[in-house]
């Protein structure tokens, strides 16, 4: 009889894993980290090379034209004139900036996904990797409880103990998503031995990309070939992340993996080469705001009780606004975490 | 916290772990590589010629195939197309539902080779009434500063089959340069590319000279003087 139980109780456990909660503190690092990001990307758009040659029709003062707004895009409802695209554009540097405060903060979020969406269509050949990362993960961020504490929201309607963990949980898969593709389409010879590792040798002497003549580099060719085997690697192996910290968690029975995937924290080498890239690729390439809106995301991988260590290294304890008081169970049911998630320990 | 003191599991938790895996699916589905382009131009592009070229040797080379080089690259092209538009008749339903939600993503960031001859835009104006033209933007090497979004489109434009795009982008650099020449509107923009070839380390040490060829040349003529 068990034997036929044993998809129900694998499917009880995966929903009880996506169920788990835990302290709302990494969320709110991730919240002004994004946030700050968001409003970053903005106002870079506005200054380089400014929000109407972007988004503005050709005869608004824009560049390129188009065959009608996609059915979701705010643009069914007006037309992209110079002063509806201004519009949009301080519009979502004023929720950018509410959603780092966490006022209205779903709303906040919501609204920002909106706009990106809208002016993302609108790109067109102006379009980077930034504005897509955003733009994927602005939906993220409304299923996020980003503002459950450390916030105006938590401050005016009061925090909130324990929230979801798979919002969280789901940002680590879609970013990791986004490196191992990264990683996996590095297929060109130049990623390889076959063409000796010369991918960001040339990447770097290509005016489109490139901030300065890479000829340079000519004389400091082996460091080139140590970072083109690095991103290629590190960008495929990234999954290493999430599966060790999956295995990190407390369960009653260690396996072989466990022990030795499981054994080490990752967090800090992968995420650690992964700024390293990001900041080398911002010193030595215009790719917009893409280093930092991806960067924004490594807030996510902190456990809650490092975001609150975090916190409070430069805010005041109090403006967590969650009461650490514990409510009995049968007073609060709802609150009652189904399976709270303790930091991992060290397995012995 | 043991499992018979964990509040029950209600029907929301399911369809949340429903979603999440479908979400995920849909994801990954949608990111199975394929490649951007297999038209026949598209394979013409030199780059991807030679990368054709190089993966027909090695793959040749193995003897596993029984005919020639030639009929090893046909296969080839003939298996990736079929598969890319099996991908697309798959996945129809990843792309709609991620285009619902704003989340189609490619992340083919630096895929394949970076270019070895990479082309960089070069604009001229003619003046109206005048007869020659006269440099406006240059952007090679320290000829100009031109930020990323507009690196970005002309990248995008050396590709073939933009010739709308060119227009939109010629007349947009027309009212560039009357804002900066009011009294010398533009009659004629034209768009020509300058291929450099990126020298290899030794070729560099040793001071080789740089190469360069011009390419794609496309001529604007304004209509009327911008406003």
């Amino acid at each position: 009889m068990s034997r036929w139980m044993a998809p129900v109780r694998w499917w009880n456990g995966y929903v009880d894993f996506w169920r788990e909660r835990e302290a709302p503190d990494a969320y709110a690092v991730a919240r002004i980290t994004w946030g700050l990001a968001v409003a970053g990307n903005i106002v870079h758009q506005m200054l380089f090379p400014g929000v109407v040659t972007l988004y503005a029709l050709p005869e608004h003062g824009g560049t390129f034209g188009w065959n009608g707004p996609p059915f979701y895009s705010l643009f069914q409802f007006f037309d992209p004139t110079a002063e509806a695209v201004t519009a949009l554009a301080i519009a979502n540097l004023v929720f950018a900036l509410m959603l780092t405060a966490g006022a209205a903060t779903r709303l906040s979020a919501l609204a920002l996904m909106a706009i990106h969406i809208t002016l993302v269509g609108r790109l067109s050949l102006y379009g980077f990797g930034g504005d897509i990362v955003v733009r994927v993960f602005s939906f993220l961020m409304v299923l996020a409880p980003l503002g459950a504490s450390w916030s105006v929201d938590a401050w005016l309607l009061g925090g909130r103990r324990f929230v979801p963990v798979w919002p969280r949980r789901l940002v680590i898969a879609q970013l990791t998503f986004l490196y191992v593709k990264t990683g996996i389409v590095k297929l060109g010879s130049q990623w390889s031995f076959s063409g000796g590792h010369s991918a960001v040798y040339y990447a770097l002497n290509d005016p489109s990309f490139a901030r300065v003549d890479g000829s340079w580099l000519a004389w400091v060719f082996p460091l080139t070939q140590i970072g083109t085997f690095v991103t290629r690697w590190w960008e495929t192996l990234f999954f290493l992340l999430p599966w060790s910290m999956y295995l990190r968690r407390p369960k009653d029975r260690p396996g072989l993996l466990r022990k030795t995937l499981g054994r080490f924290d990752l967090r800090l080498p992968m995420l650690g080469v992964g700024a390293i890239l990001h900041l080398t690729l911002f010193a030595t390439m215009d790719l917009g705001m893409f280093p930092w809106v991806t960067m924004a995301l490594y807030a996510f991988f902190l456990k809650p009780s490092e975001a609150r260590w975090l916190l409070t290294r430069v805010l005041p304890e109090r403006l967590r606004f969650v009461s650490d008081e514990v409510a009995a169970p049968e007073a609060a049911p709802v609150d009652a975490p189904a399976d709270p998630v303790p930091d991992a320990p060290e397995p012995a | 916290m043991a499992e018979a003191e964990r509040p029950r599991r209600r029907w929301f938790h399911h369809l949340i772990a429903l979603w999440i895996t479908f979400h995920l699916f849909a994801v990954t589905v949608h990111l199975i590589p394929v490649p951007p382009r297999t038209d026949d131009r598209a394979l013409a592009i030199p780059e991807v010629k030679q990368e054709i070229d190089r993966s027909v040797d090695f793959l040749h080379g193995l003897g596993l195939y029984g005919g020639t080089k030639e009929e090893l690259r046909e296969d080839g092209i003939e298996a990736v197309r079929t598969y890319t538009k099996q991908h697309k008749d798959l996945t129809w339903f990843a792309r709609y539902y991620l285009g619902r939600i704003g989340s189609t993503q490619a992340w083919n960031m630096f895929g394949g080779n970076a270019k070895e001859w990479p082309k960089v835009m070069v604009v001229e104006v003619k003046p109206r009434g005048e007869r020659d033209w006269v440099l406006f933007q240059d952007g090679r090497w320290g000829a100009d500063v031109i930020d990323h979004r507009h690196r970005k489109v002309r990248r995008q434009l050396s590709v073939g089959g933009r010739s709308g795009r060119r227009k939109e982008y010629a007349t947009f650099l027309a009212k560039e340069w009357d804002a900066l020449h009011p009294d010398r509107p533009a009659g004629q923009v034209k768009l020509f590319y300058v291929q450099q070839h990126t020298r290899t380390p030794a070729e560099v040490r040793a001071g080789e000279p740089l190469e360069t060829r011009r390419t794609l040349t496309y001529v604007h003529t304004v209509k009327e003087a911008a406003p």
